[in-house]
């Protein structure tokens, strides 16, 4: 399939720095860690690379510019990523542009954060003014309270159960425990997940992600360059962002892929139907059904109806969902989680997944979703990735 | 009662007027002069019309309970100590969604009441409580 928004625009390489709870490493050692392995896997040099997009809390007060200097690279293009789990699709947007444009030839994206606890508390209590001043001092710390009201809300609104949300956490465990990179891989059973430790009701240790170390990054290029490099490649065939979509709704039931799915499906020329996975944001179950939903795999309130009827499996499934683990058994490295999804998308469509792969997988969507701010999450980003086609 | 707890940063000035509001007679919050929109959270010009004519004026404190959640763990040690403690979204009737604390938890699609008060930390928030229920301020 090819690309007529993205001609000739590749996405290879993707790396994943292996996810550890603790370290003693700082965020550059993650970034370099993930230099190193897509310039080893491309066989390239390091001064191949001309661009960078970089999405990391942890490596604050640190740019991206301050990366090349680290590293020792001379860059004509340049974009750091404040996003949190929108950042993978935007790197991602803005890189396909930077090539197709001639800006750049070749561009590392990389997702990567050292988000042991003691950070992850630190980073959650100074998130942003609106966080510091109006969510933090009530005891929200960190996003889990403000995503137990919007889970609160889609319950109450459309009849989801926590039977339904356990529909997702333990589909994806089932695939993290074919994946070696994912942190989490005991089974889980319905009863585990009903019994779970309750944290802010009614979400419980199993709703949330456990925040970890790690790197996820690929590299963008044009495609005569990824088949002269002898590089499998995946192509970008349609991609959106939205930011504050809907801002006016009282509660997020929604989030921007709503506003942008429809045209998305139209620059791709295919639909939901064409997709053989959904790769989406999952910080929180009720956050991937929204993006079931809002990316048209079945109506708004459709969703817990979904899960009672369909396999999320990537063994089979009518809708594979997060087919590596996802955040939820992988581990969110921080802004890293924001790529995770593109990555497991990529292998996928190259056939090298690291667990389970789901057979002739020839075109998927990702999605991303980041920063909650006060009451919801702000930006909202989707991608279709095919295979190369050769 | 104060604890002794500060926050681990420093709120901005506006958000430190919560506490000069606290207890006042009627409930105030900044609102355009230009298009009526109330402010919250808090800004110093106007998130609707972008307006710099924005004041501090007396707002209906009424509005509807969207959900609410009770914590049972929390990252801060200060704030594990009273856990569980509960906090809810409410939609004010004035037009805009607040963050609130909740004494006592309130089931979704009530209506409730909103005034600023200062908490055991010392710190002015937003505390809700559902009509006719009965509870008393600073209970």
């Amino acid at each position: 399939m090819k690309s007529r928004i993205y001609p000739d625009v590749a996405v290879a390489v993707p790396v994943t720095v292996p996810y550890v709870k603790k370290t003693d490493h700082g965020a550059a050692w993650f970034i370099g860690a993930a230099l190193s392995a897509l310039v080893e896997q491309a066989g390239i040099q390091k001064e191949d690379i001309d661009g960078l997009a970089l999405a990391s809390y942890t490596n604050r007060p640190d740019s991206a510019a301050v990366m090349a200097e680290y590293f020792g690279m001379e860059l004509g293009w340049l974009v750091d990523l404040p996003m949190g789990g929108a950042s993978g699709a935007l790197a991602l947007r803005r890189a396909a542009r930077a090539v197709q444009s001639g800006e750049a030839e070749m561009v590392a994206c990389i997702g990567a954060d050292v988000m042991q606890m003691e950070n992850f508390k630190n980073l959650i209590a100074d998130f942003s003014g609106f966080s510091r001043d109006y969510v933090h001092p009530y005891g929200a710390t960190g996003p889990t309270a403000i995503f137990a009201m919007i889970t609160q809300n889609y319950m109450h609104q459309y009849g989801a159960t926590r039977e339904d949300f356990a529909k997702i956490c333990i589909a994806q465990r089932q695939a993290a425990m074919h994946n070696p990179n994912a942190l989490l891989r005991k089974p889980m059973t319905l009863e585990d997940y009903l019994n779970a430790r309750m944290i802010a009701d009614p979400l419980s240790m199993l709703d949330c992600v456990m925040p970890c170390c790690g790197a996820e990054a690929f590299l963008v290029m044009r495609a005569d360059r990824a088949q002269k490099l002898g590089l499998p490649f995946t192509r970008l065939l349609a991609s959106a962002e939205r930011h504050n979509g809907f801002y006016n709704d009282d509660i997020q039931f929604r989030g921007g892929w709503a506003r942008f799915s429809e045209a998305l499906y139209n620059d791709a020329e295919l639909g939901p139907q064409d997709m053989d996975f959904l790769q989406a944001y999952d910080d929180y179950p009720v956050i991937a059904l929204m993006q079931i939903e809002d990316l048209g795999f079945c109506k708004k309130g459709e969703g817990p109806e979904l899960l009672r009827t369909k396999s999320l499996s990537a063994e089979g499934g009518a809708l594979p969902l997060n087919t590596g683990g996802g955040q939820l058994s992988v581990g969110q490295a921080g802004a890293a989680g924001g790529f995770l999804g593109i990555n497991e998308a990529v292998r996928q469509l190259l056939h090298q997944a690291p667990g389970l792969q789901i057979p002739q997988a020839r075109c998927g969507i990702v999605s991303g979703y980041g920063y909650v701010n006060y009451d919801r999450g702000l930006c909202a980003t989707a991608a279709i990735l095919s295979n190369s086609g050769n | 009662m104060v604890l002794s707890y500060d926050l681990p940063f420093q709120q901005s000035k506006l958000a430190l007027k919560l506490k000069d509001i606290a207890d006042h007679e009627v409930f105030l919050l900044p609102v355009c002069q230009n298009c009526h929109a109330v402010q919250y959270p808090l800004r110093e010009r106007c998130g609707t019309c972008l307006s710099e004519n924005v004041e501090w004026q007396a707002v209906d404190c009424g509005g509807k309970m969207m959900a609410s959640t009770s914590v049972h763990v929390s990252f801060e040690s200060h704030f594990n100590k009273r856990t569980p403690y509960h906090i809810g979204l409410v939609r004010l009737d004035a037009g805009a969604t607040l963050l609130v604390y909740l004494p006592n938890k309130v089931a979704p699609g009530k209506t409730v009441t909103v005034k600023a008060e200062v908490d055991d930390f010392g710190t002015g928030i937003l505390v809700a409580r559902e009509c006719g229920s009965g509870e008393m301020a600073n209970d």
